[in-house]
């Protein structure tokens, strides 16, 4: 038991409050979730576990500009996949695929990466928080807010599925919906761990 | 660019705003409006003069990575390191702030859309001091939640976001059609 | 120089070129993926307008559209671009047909961030096109609350005719430079 208290990692979005900025304002469809959820989580996983590797290779004073240049190729990389992706798609993200580079999440694994603290159950399950918190947000801003909800799928045209063909509350796809949806989200997860008997750190 | 608030409005910052740090908020405005200042100006150059003429805007993180952000520190450093306390902490918060999505944030937003060079500068200017007044509110906003009564697991942050996202309502009021009208 | 200086110069000298490799590695990719998008924009536009679309080489730094296609066929040479339209739903991607003289001429979607968005419904485009730019688009206020004329929500349009300018003033420009 206490082993497992000592595993825990708490959500990076809902327990930590990292990583905000995307969510809170782009993540206005399930798609477009899932894709900034993707980028950040994927290049926090790159540069988390490769970074302890390459550490020994890369001379002190120029690890952290090496590591925030990675980042920033990552970034640029992704960009233009998604983009190849799904051109329409993209265009709505606009200057939050750049943003990636310098997400929360993917500078914490890459601060964590240079100082080379092995970190690579904790790492693999926070990014992959960050990736489900970023569906779960979209989508309930989404199907709540607007009733629909758009699938990543590549190609100009996503597909849809519509509940309601007139949104229903249209609030929660602009960011002040993000907000609430966050701080909704984030007490119910403070009384899930509190029901579970966690305590955030 | 004071209506479409960086923090409510494009959620940049919304991390170092939510750890609610009080300490010294004007001086690291200053510190903030300094780095956003250099950065939105090299951002804007570069992207208008190397990248946009060839289509390389995908380079834009990369370019930041490598020459806006270390400059910008270089700077920060520079100042904390010389003389007065004031300016060692300004140049501290620069150094923080170098690496952060509202200074990138922000400069690529005024970089983005279609400004000339005084333009881009005023609309970060103007970016900077929105998001340090969805600040101060903010941290208005926080002190009164403190004292008041509220459900275990609404205390701190979550409350703080509900805040954030009755002021952003309050916000959307004031876009580009309510200062159309209040102008005429 | 000493020792130590001579590590250190060596040491910038190789993050410097490490850092050159991943700057051209993503150009790279970016000049592929953007000969791919204008093979898609060049397509769209050839369907659209009926005649052979042919990139100008110039690239505008506006936001919602980068490349202007000079279409060529019978009668006057038309223009065309694939711009990005943002609503309140999310954006599309519209193929636009302009006379030299900056009229809008046709628009098709061909892409959208999600479907059902005000822009892709029916009379969205037809009702305002033929409306000439120098009327001004909408021609009143008061179009705009006719639901035939504006069947998705009136801000995405008003939205839309800012970009619908801009590129109606690039167009403009580039005829201008071609006579």
């Amino acid at each position: 038991m206490e082993a497992r208290r000592d595993a825990f990692v708490p959500d990076p979005v809902l327990g930590g409050l990292l990583g905000l900025c995307p969510l809170v304002a782009a993540a206005d469809t399930l798609a477009d979730g899932a894709i900034l959820g993707l980028g950040a989580s994927l290049s926090a996983i790159i540069l988390g576990a490769g970074l302890p590797a390459f550490r020994e290779f890369i001379p002190e004073r120029l690890r952290a500009p090496v590591a925030l240049g990675l980042g920033a190729f990552l970034a640029a990389l992704f960009g233009l996949a998604a983009e190849a992706f799904s051109p329409a798609l993209t265009a709505g993200l606009g200057l939050y695929l750049p943003l990636i580079a310098v997400n929360c999440v993917t500078l914490a694994a890459l601060r964590r990466g240079i100082r080379g603290e092995e970190q690579k159950p904790g790492l693999l399950r926070s990014s992959l928080g960050y990736l489900l918190a970023a569906i779960l947000i979209s989508a309930l801003r989404e199907a709540i807010g607007l009733g629909r909800l758009t699938l990543p799928t590549p190609g100009p045209f996503p597909y849809t599925l519509v509940f309601v063909d007139e949104a229903p509350f249209r609030l929660l796809a602009a960011p002040a919906g993000g907000f609430l949806i966050l701080g909704s989200l984030a007490a119910a997860y403070r009384f899930a761990l509190r029901a579970l008997g966690r305590r955030l750190p | 660019m004071f209506a479409a608030n960086a923090l409510l409005v494009y959620g940049l910052g919304a991390c170092p705003a939510l750890r609610g740090e009080r300490r010294g908020l004007l001086v690291s405005i200053l510190a903030l409006l300094t780095a956003n200042l250099i950065a939105s100006s090299l951002l804007w150059a570069l992207r208008e003069l190397l990248l946009a003429p060839f289509g390389l805007e995908a380079l834009e993180p990369l370019v930041f990575a490598l020459i806006i952000a270390p400059l910008v520190k270089y700077l920060g450093r520079a100042i904390a390191t010389s003389g007065a306390p004031l300016l060692q902490k300004a140049g501290a918060a620069i150094d923080e702030a170098a690496v952060s999505c509202l200074v990138f944030g922000i400069a690529l937003i005024s970089a983005r859309s279609n400004f000339g060079l005084l333009e881009a500068l005023t609309a970060s200017i103007g970016a900077c001091v929105g998001y340090w007044a969805a600040l101060v509110l903010l941290g208005a906003v926080r002190e009164r939640l403190e004292l008041s009564d509220l459900p275990e697991s609404f205390r701190g942050a979550p409350a703080i976001l509900v805040s954030a996202g009755l002021m952003a309502m309050a916000f959307m009021g004031i876009d580009a059609v309510f200062i159309g009208n209040l102008v005429g | 120089m000493d020792e130590a200086r001579k590590q250190l110069l060596l040491q910038n000298l190789a993050a410097a070129g490490f850092f050159a490799v991943l700057a051209v590695l993503v150009a790279g990719v970016a000049i592929l993926a953007e000969s791919g998008s204008i093979r898609r924009e060049r397509e769209a536009l050839a369907a659209l307008a009926g005649r052979k679309a042919q990139a100008l080489p110039m690239r505008f730094t506006d936001p919602d559209f980068s490349r202007l296609y000079l279409l060529e066929g019978k009668g006057s040479p038309r223009y065309g671009t694939v711009a990005r339209l943002d609503g309140d739903g999310g954006s599309v991607l519209a193929a636009l047909v302009f006379t030299g003289k900056g009229d809008l001429e046709a628009a098709r979607i061909v892409g959208e961030g999600a479907s059902g968005l005000p822009f892709a419904k029916d009379g969205w485009f037809s009702e305002f096109l033929g409306k000439g730019a120098s009327r001004g688009f909408p021609r009143a206020l008061a179009d705009l609350r006719r639901g035939d004329v504006a069947s998705g929500a009136t801000r995405s349009l008003d939205d839309c005719a800012e970009t619908l300018g801009r590129v109606s003033g690039a167009v403009l420009s580039a005829a201008e430079r071609k006579e």
